[in-house]
């Protein structure tokens, strides 16, 4: 399958980055996310966000590149066009002094893990995490419905390589 | 050849604590990285003790550490020892305060500072210690996770101050042995203190 056929099947969705906001948070529990049971998990979770209020609907977690975290919006979009290929975790996210807090917040954790990007979109998960290339990603029909919706701070990658 | 002064290196040894579910501590995002703790200038202008780090690890415990583990190159320690140490050494060390919480929000009921040590020892002997592979030169690091030096040899004579780091060797918390027995004659046992062994004396 060449990278020409494969282009514009599925997309990276990242962080958009600026100068003033890397989009990072810092989630408190480093359990890693793929180990983490659903039903154990506790909705009092705490992630930091460092720079300045969130006005995101994407972050990512500093430590680990492959863990994002999505506003209520984006959970919105998320478990309506993709519910079953995405579990939403719910997470508080704090400044560093505890003192400003915004709710709605989500881990996105997806239910399925490729070593490649498939050669085909037929059947397969609109959203799932691959290893090689590494990153999260979605198919067009997804991505198309996310860029309508015009999310702050989502970058959704094209040229995606087999 | 046996030192005439001993020093100790506090060290936080914590990989095995993290492993071994011992409680420690992680400051979110690395806070303290835009911190220049190289420096021999005071961080309090712009700390904020008001911030947050998270407990890991098994708190569950009614007494808690006086020298915590902290991830990262960083040394924390109760207000105990802030007192104590303030006391006999004012101005060697900043104390930097912090508050600790789980990472679903329970404060824990500790106080904790972040070790700042204001005096920096140039007493790397360069003639006799060995660099690091690919490490050229013995100039100043800039940031803490610097470390240059393979074999490491000390001048004894430019160790003056009780407590210090030395510049080059960034890693490593320097107290000297009379202050290592006053926490310990205190009940702070320094558990993670141990014997700078590297030090050549001249």
């Amino acid at each position: 399958m060449s990278k020409k056929t494969l282009r514009g099947k599925f997309r990276r969705i990242d962080v958009s980055t600026s100068r003033r906001d890397w989009g990072m948070v810092s989630i408190g529990n480093y359990t890693p996310i793929q180990q983490i049971d659903p039903e154990l998990w506790d909705p009092l979770e705490i992630a930091i966000f460092r720079t300045h209020s969130p006005s995101r609907d994407l972050y990512k977690d500093l430590g680990r590149g492959d863990t994002f975290v999505a506003s209520q919006r984006l959970s919105s979009l998320l478990r309506h066009a993709a519910d079953s290929d995405v579990t939403l975790l719910p997470i508080r996210l704090q400044s560093i002094d505890g003192e400003q807090e915004c709710q709605g917040f989500n881990i996105v954790v997806p239910r399925v893990e490729l070593r490649k990007l498939p050669a085909t979109t037929s059947g397969k998960p609109s959203f799932f995490f691959c290893k090689n290339p590494f990153g999260l990603f979605c198919s067009e029909a997804l991505a198309l419905e996310i860029e309508r919706e015009q999310f702050v701070g989502i970058s959704l990658e094209t040229d995606s390589e087999a | 050849m046996i030192p005439k002064v001993a020093y100790y290196n506090l060290t936080s040894e914590y990989f095995e604590e993290i492993n071994s579910g011992e409680p420690f501590i992680n400051f979110p995002g690395g806070y303290p990285r835009e911190f220049d703790f190289l420096s021999e200038k005071p961080c309090s202008d712009n700390w904020n003790p008001r911030i947050f780090a998270f407990a890991l690890g098994n708190w569950n415990r009614k007494k808690y550490s006086d020298f915590p583990v902290i991830a990262g190159e960083h040394r924390g320690a109760s207000i105990r020892v802030r007192k104590l140490l303030e006391s006999h050494f004012p101005g060697l060390i900043e104390f930097l305060p912090f508050r600790v919480r789980t990472t679903i929000g329970t404060v824990i009921d500790v106080e904790y500072s972040l070790l700042h040590l204001l005096k920096c020892a140039v007493a790397v002997d360069r003639k006799n210690s060995v660099l690091l592979p690919r490490q050229t030169s013995f100039s100043r690091p800039t940031r803490q996770d610097d470390c240059l030096l393979e074999k490491v040899v000390i001048n004894s004579r430019k160790l003056v101050e009780p407590i210090c780091r030395v510049s080059g060797w960034s890693p490593y918390y320097l107290f000297r042995e009379d202050v290592v027995q006053m926490l310990t004659d205190e009940g702070l046992v320094p558990q993670r203190h141990r014997l700078f062994e590297l030090v050549e004396l001249c």
